[in-house]
């Protein structure tokens, strides 16, 4: 996977301003990561990747790491 | 069905231009997937039933109905006037209806019109009542936290007034109602009425909802429902002239008629004008949209479709007979 174009990705979800992600951030370090970051998530999930998952998973993701292990998973940005 | 007028303030608000404590960023990615650029409020001393008050009058009149010969008002909406009384019985009295007329509220939001039109359809069919008004309406602007994230950018306040009556030769309608309190939890005011009078939290007082979970509900359930109304009704999607879903997202409209296979021309939408409406999101959409050009003023099929706080969902598939008034304005605006 290639991982500063699903970063760029991730950090464009959740409208994050004057930085971009890193692999080492969570939750707690991205505040726009709130309840409207996770319906922003789910829904981009599924409108540009096309990958579904449920309110609950999207819940129980709690870094960028588990986040990129979902996508890399499902083949996103798949660096081939 | 022999009208349907809705109603929506004077003031408008933008998100792009009255938000200025959300970065534009956050802002434009909430408007483009929710597909919402405006939305009207009322002011403090307005009220839903001011909006279905207008709404009715306008419909009575238009109509030439005289308020003596109805015999049922159902006012659904979850933003009544007071805990007590029902609003629907100032309603009787402001709209001048006659004692004999059974006045009724439901509280119920997203999925008010469909479950409305059911209701108010099962006691003309049952001879209970004959000549009925159904008025559905939100004013969401009253119970959202300007500074929420999740809610604030979504919520529009409306009005909404339907004429019902009994006819001989009515084509038949299909209902679907459904329920699933375990996601009570979804959309919530915590605060306010009697499980919880006076929190000491003020944001209990405000709308609470899981964005993600109610996006999943709709996603999941709603396809079944379109499938299941066309079923019971042996009808195919070319049958309609619209399919008036409620107007929560428009992504998710636009997902749910594409997975239905439903050409988007048949699919109106209110939600990038008026936002999310609540109660009077079917109808309002329905009187914005107007009579399809397709009918050349005869009768049209429709299908509508609510969703949402509950988790409540149904669905009617009808025939809107020809010559049934459609039609919209602005609160305080003369006829």
């Amino acid at each position: 996977m290639d991982t500063n174009r699903a970063l760029a990705w991730i950090t464009n979800v959740f409208a994050v301003q004057g930085r971009e992600l890193r692999s080492t951030d969570t939750r707690a370090t991205v505040p726009e990561w709130d309840s409207l970051g996770d319906l922003l998530l789910l829904s981009m999930l599924e409108e540009e990747l096309h990958i579904v998952v449920s309110a609950d998973e999207i819940a129980a993701i709690n870094s960028v790491v588990e986040l990129l292990a979902l996508m890399e998973k499902q083949d996103a940005f798949s660096s081939g | 069905m022999r009208g349907v007028v809705g109603c929506v303030p004077p003031k408008e608000v933008s998100n792009e231009r009255d938000y200025p404590w959300f970065e534009p960023a956050e802002i434009r990615k909430v408007t483009a997937m929710a597909g919402i650029k405006t939305r009207r409020v009322v002011d403090d001393d307005t009220c839903t039933s001011d909006l279905c008050y207008a709404a009715a009058t306008r419909l009575l009149r238009a109509l030439d109905w005289d308020p003596a010969g109805i015999d049922g008002l159902v006012l659904v909406t979850q933003t009544a006037d007071y805990v007590m009384p029902s609003t629907s019985c100032m309603l009787q009295s402001r709209l001048g209806l006659p004692e004999t007329c059974a006045a009724f509220d439901v509280n119920l939001g997203c999925s008010a019109y469909a479950y409305g039109l059911w209701l108010c359809n099962s006691l003309i069919q049952s001879g209970a009542c004959r000549r009925m008004l159904l008025l559905t309406g939100e004013t969401p602007s009253k119970f959202i936290d300007p500074k929420d994230r999740a809610t604030a950018l979504l919520f529009g306040d409306g009005g909404s007034a339907t004429a019902l009556e009994a006819l001989e030769d009515g084509a038949a309608a299909h209902y679907i109602m459904m329920t699933d309190g375990r996601g009570a939890d979804d959309l919530i005011i915590r605060g306010g009425m009697f499980r919880r009078r006076f929190p000491d939290d003020e944001a209990d007082y405000c709308l609470h909802m899981h964005g993600a979970h109610v996006f999943e509900f709709t996603r999941n359930r709603v396809p079944a429902l379109i499938h299941d109304l066309l079923e019971a009704s042996a009808t195919t999607v070319e049958d309609y002239s619209y399919f008036l879903f409620h107007q929560a997202n428009e992504y998710l409209i636009k997902f749910l008629a594409g997975r239905a296979g439903i050409d988007l021309a048949r699919v109106p939408l209110s939600i990038g004008q008026f936002g999310n409406t609540g109660a009077a999101s079917v109808p309002l959409t329905l009187a914005l949209a107007g009579p399809p050009a397709s009918a050349s003023g005869g009768p049209y099929r429709v299908m509508l479709l609510g969703f949402g706080v509950g988790l409540s969902w149904g669905g009617a598939s009808l025939q809107v007979p020809a010559g049934c008034l459609v039609d919209h304005f602005v609160y305080g605006e003369t006829a």
